[in-house]
């Protein structure tokens, strides 16, 4: 019986090999596609009308007014240096007065901060007055509607049907001895994707591609945890659940903007919270102290951190430009990164300071802080590993782990040897070697992807994490507030970045430095706050301004 | 919001790093990847740091010299076949390079970029070599203790029947210290000082270049006088020809012949007959046969012409020299791998006809191979080399101090071969070298 089920795998792998990488492009480019198909146009809301009558129609739920090309409303008659006020669409309208000089007067009277506004009133920018009017028909012009044909159910189906044959593959390959948690896993993802793909169609919402490259990013991590740690399987899985019901919670409570900016505090006092916690309790597991251990169950605070770093960090434009600078967000950062720097967690350090570096850039624009707070950070690095011996030697074997193979340069040396040993189409699920090496499923999951799942898949992987980023590229630009672009541009920064210090660090481009892959790598907190990350992206993209074409 | 529109393009700023990350990783991935996947640790092909999933290795008629059974590898039961083919076949942990196993891992293992080490068979590909077990083990018996190498080649095809480096060692047993360069296969990567078969190269230009060459007659006063210092020779010759010269190897002779010649033409026949460049057979690389004379005096030079001052020569180098004057001029490709079969029983041993490469003129060679045969006739004594009709030189390399390495290289015009030997420290170049070979040729096929 047996021998004929291995007659079974050996025909099934020969044909599913080919398949898997094949599903694994199909997927990619539907997406990619589905991204393309999904265009706003900007649709009037507003406008501001001078005395000559010209009309500077709004466009933007968030509006600057200012006189240089930068602002949404461009006055030529204002400072060019600085926008005097920001036009805010809730569910009325309001005007928040900036630090500018120049005085901003609704019918005759100075605002002090912010006031609510309504169609009729009469704004003063310096000496010229304007009238707050209703949108009108020819504020936009309507760009003819191009006829785009990508569904969100091809992408799904490709989704499922790869995810079939991979799971008939692990099944043949570990029968009669299959992990319990393996059909587990796998039927609890598809439950969650079927039900949350036909609820949204319900709510007929147009984008759930996130959330597609995250359930595709999954699966493949559920493949690596069957081979590499199947014991941890039902665990994994329960991650995933977990973390998919926390995403769905964080997109909800930061739904409007007034509330996520309200919570900023809250979020803001959580990470500081938690990473204190962190340094009192936590437990050193390889290298770093970035552990702490509830008896039941053990988790990382510094992943929680990454997801309440951003929700504290981004902030509406209104409040953007009524400060002069990021110094309360920059102390913030400071603190945090003196905690990560002190439970010895340098890969988290390394992720968390270029997360904060995209925030400061896109909350002030501000290049002099950037590259000061740059020339800051290599001076410390460069103090950091000369004080941190596990840092130092991983400096020392960077690009030269061929002559460390069998010390310091183990993990990468095994990781391009199983990858070359993939070729472009892998060897099949459970028939690699790279598993058997310590941290194998958290920091070496490239290396068991492209051996045990072909290249092409890897580079799939690596195209998710790109594409993400086009993603948030694509929506920041067109959210209702400046909250939501600033929290999606940042997670994407994070995830790109974290992704590119696992994979390049494993495979020896960049120095290893033993991260998580998000939503890939085994590890129950990492993947919690994976899908917590998630939410910036759905929060962008269900506040979307303008009309969908 | 326009503002923070146009500030997100930070983000492409990290896609662009991120993606020029990717970009190098898949230029190395493309590049080293067979080096990453030939790493001993790599379970799929190796355990415990030794090749296992590669195909049969047989020799020309058949003799399986290694194969797996059960994930372990094997090579031949006997033992005198494992020690005078392992230079070919090579051991498993690649530490012969020049072996088959190292140096054609990827036709043994069938690794490449689509299906990286997986197959359906699950088994590598097998492979034919052209060699020829027994002639190998008989060419080992006869250098016996001496360290040296013996190459056969069939001079119309290229295919070497015979190669054998010594000393050797026994895959099974294999040595603790690894003295006396018993990993190095001295055929294709030994370096030598060649001695007087570097004559038939100074033979080659003065062909070429001296008309009258044949007309001419020379003064061996037991040494000749190039611009006041002597330059010796073995016998006085006193009045002698250019042919007569080879066949005595007159010292003097081919010094005169040298200085005549100049640094420019005996560098460029040299260097036309394969000196100073990288031969390779098989894709392997041998050691290079080095001429230079540029910076040297005239008595240097007269050394040069017989085989001292300098001149370094490897074997395989040299018999493909002597199989292109026995092959009217042209050398052959040399190889030593006849087909490579995949387990679907395909051959994916490709070779391009027409490989060869003419290193000197017809007539050149044909004049070449009859002074060499007169050589025999008149010198070593056709007796040693009974129905070869054998073509040959000897050389006696003297290295300071040492005893000189012991050279014979030749053809045979009945069969279709050209041979090399050299003895390391081993004395004349006719009564060690040349008895080897009269030994080793006598069991040709």
């Amino acid at each position: 019986m047996e021998q004929i089920y291995h007659i079974y795998y050996t025909y099934f792998l020969a044909v599913s090999r080919w398949l898997l990488p094949l599903f694994g492009l199909i997927f990619t480019c539907q997406w990619i596609r589905c991204l393309m198909a999904l265009r706003y146009q900007p649709v009037s809301l507003g406008a501001l009308v001078s005395p000559e009558g010209k009309r500077f129609p709004l466009t933007a739920h968030e509006s600057s007014v200012g006189g240089g090309s930068t602002a949404d409303v461009a006055i030529p008659s204002l400072n060019r240096r600085r926008k005097c006020a920001v036009i805010v669409k809730k569910d009325e309208w309001y005007i928040y007065k900036t630090l500018a000089s120049q005085e901003v007067k609704l019918n005759g009277q100075p605002i002090d901060r912010v006031s609510q506004l309504e169609f009729g009133d009469i704004l003063q920018f310096g000496d010229t007055e304007y009238k707050f009017m209703p949108p009108s028909a020819g504020d936009c012009k309507q760009k003819p509607k191009k006829a785009q044909k990508a569904s969100a159910g091809a992408l799904m189906f490709w989704l499922i049907i790869f995810q079939i044959v991979m799971l008939l593959q692990l099944l043949l390959k570990f029968y009669p001895e299959i992990p319990p948690g393996l059909p587990i896993a796998f039927l609890s993802l598809f439950l969650i994707e079927l039900v949350y793909f036909f609820i949204r169609k319900a709510f007929k919402d147009p984008n759930i591609l996130a959330e597609m490259q995250a359930f595709f990013l999954v699966t493949i991590g559920l493949g690596i945890c069957t081979t590499a740690a199947p014991a941890t399987l039902i665990k994994q899985a329960a991650a995933v659940v977990l973390g998919f019901l926390g995403f769905v919670a964080l997109w909800q409570l930061l739904k409007s903007p007034d509330r996520a900016m309200k919570l900023r505090y809250i979020f803001g006092g959580g990470a500081v919270v938690l990473l204190i916690l962190n340094l009192i309790f936590g437990k050193q597991i390889y290298g770093a102290r970035n552990w702490i251990d509830l008896g039941i169950i053990t988790f990382q605070p510094s992943e929680f951190v990454k997801v309440a770093f951003i929700a504290a960090g981004s902030a509406a434009l209104y409040r953007l430009l009524a400060t002069r600078n990021a110094i309360l967000f920059m102390g913030f950062s400071a603190f945090l990164l003196g905690c990560l720097a002190l439970i010895r967690d340098f890969g988290g350090l390394l992720i968390f300071f270029v997360t904060m570096m995209v925030i400061i850039f896109l909350r002030t624009g501000d290049i002099k802080t950037i590259i000061a707070i740059s020339a800051l950070a290599v001076t410390g690095g460069v103090a950091l590993i000369v004080i941190m011996p596990h840092i130092s030697s991983r400096f020392k074997v960077w690009r030269h782990v061929w002559e460390y193979a069998n010390s310091t340069g183990f993990q990468q040396t095994r990781t391009l040897t199983a990858a070359a040993s993939g070729g472009l189409l892998g060897v099949g699920g459970g028939n690699g070697y790279l598993d058997r090496v310590a941290a194998s499923d958290t920091d070496l999951v490239f290396g068991i992807v492209c051996e045990e799942w072909g290249l092409i898949l890897g580079l799939c992987v690596l195209a998710s994490f790109i594409l993400l980023s086009f993603y948030a590229f694509k929506f920041a630009r067109n959210a209702k507030s400046a909250y939501y672009s600033i929290a999606v541009c940042a997670t994407a920064a994070l995830l790109l970045f974290q992704a590119a210090l696992n994979i390049f660090g494993s495979t020896d481009i960049l120095p290893l430095t033993g991260v998580t892959l998000p939503f890939v790598s085994n590890g129950g907190t990492s993947m919690v706050a994976s899908f917590g990350l998630l939410s910036f992206f759905k929060g962008c993209a269900v506040n979307q301004g303008g009309a969908r074409v | 919001m326009k503002q923070i529109g146009l500030r997100s393009v930070v983000l492409l700023v990290l896609v662009t790093f991120f993606a020029a990350c990717a970009g190098f990783f898949i230029f190395e991935y493309a590049v080293f990847g067979d080096d990453w996947a030939k790493f001993p640790s790599n379970r799929h092909l190796y355990n415990n740091g030794k090749l296992f999933k590669a195909g049969t290795i047989t020799d020309r008629n058949g003799t399986v010299l290694a194969q797996t059974i059960d994930s372990v590898r094997y090579f031949n039961s006997d033992r005198q076949i494992r020690m005078a083919t392992i230079h070919a076949v090579g051991d498993l942990e690649g530490k012969v390079s020049t072996g088959a196993h190292s140096a054609f891992w990827r036709k043994l293992t069938g690794y490449e970029l689509l299906n990286g080490t997986y197959n359906v068979s699950g088994r590598g590909n097998d492979m034919q070599l052209t060699l020829d077990a027994n002639l190998c083990v008989a060419a080992m018996k006869e250098l016996g203790s001496y360290s040296g190498a013996v190459g056969i080649m069939n001079y119309k095809t290229g295919e070497i029947i015979c190669m054998v480096s010594t000393k050797t060692f026994d895959p099974n047993n294999p040595p603790e210290d690894s003295t006396d360069g018993i990993y190095v296969n001295r055929l294709l990567s030994g370096r030598y000082a060649p001695g007087s078969i570097f004559k038939l190269v100074t033979a080659t230009a003065a062909i070429d270049y001296i008309p009258d060459i044949f007309e001419r007659t020379f003064t061996c006063e037991r040494g000749v006088e190039i611009e006041g210092e002597w330059v010796s020779c073995l016998y006085r010759h006193g009045k002698i020809n250019f042919k007569d010269a080879l066949t005595q190897s007159c010292n003097s002779v081919f010094a005169q012949l040298a200085v005549e010649l100049g640094r420019d033409k005996m560098t460029k026949t040299a260097e036309k007959l394969g000196f100073n460049s990288t031969i390779t057979v098989d894709g392997i690389k041998c050691a290079r046969s080095s001429y230079e004379v540029s910076g040297a005096r005239n008595i240097d030079l007269a050394w040069s012409g017989m085989g001292q001052y300098n001149d370094i020569v490897n074997p395989m180098q040299y018999l493909r020299f002597v199989a292109a004057i026995a092959n009217g001029g042209v050398a052959p490709k040399p190889t030593f791998v006849k087909s490579v079969t995949t387990p679907y029983g395909l051959n994916i041993n490709f070779k391009f006809p027409g490989g060869g490469e003419r290193l000197m003129s017809k007539s050149t060679a044909n004049t070449l191979s009859d002074m060499m045969r007169n050589n025999v006739l008149h010198n070593y004594g056709e007796s040693n080399f009974r129905g070869l009709e054998l073509c040959a030189k000897t050389g006696t390399a003297e290295i300071g101090e040492q005893r000189p390495h012991s050279w014979f290289v030749g053809f045979s015009r009945t069969k279709p071969y050209a041979f090399v030997v050299v003895a390391e420290n081993a004395g004349s170049g006719i009564t060690v070298a040349g008895r080897i070979a009269s030994r080793v040729l006598s069991q040709l096929p």
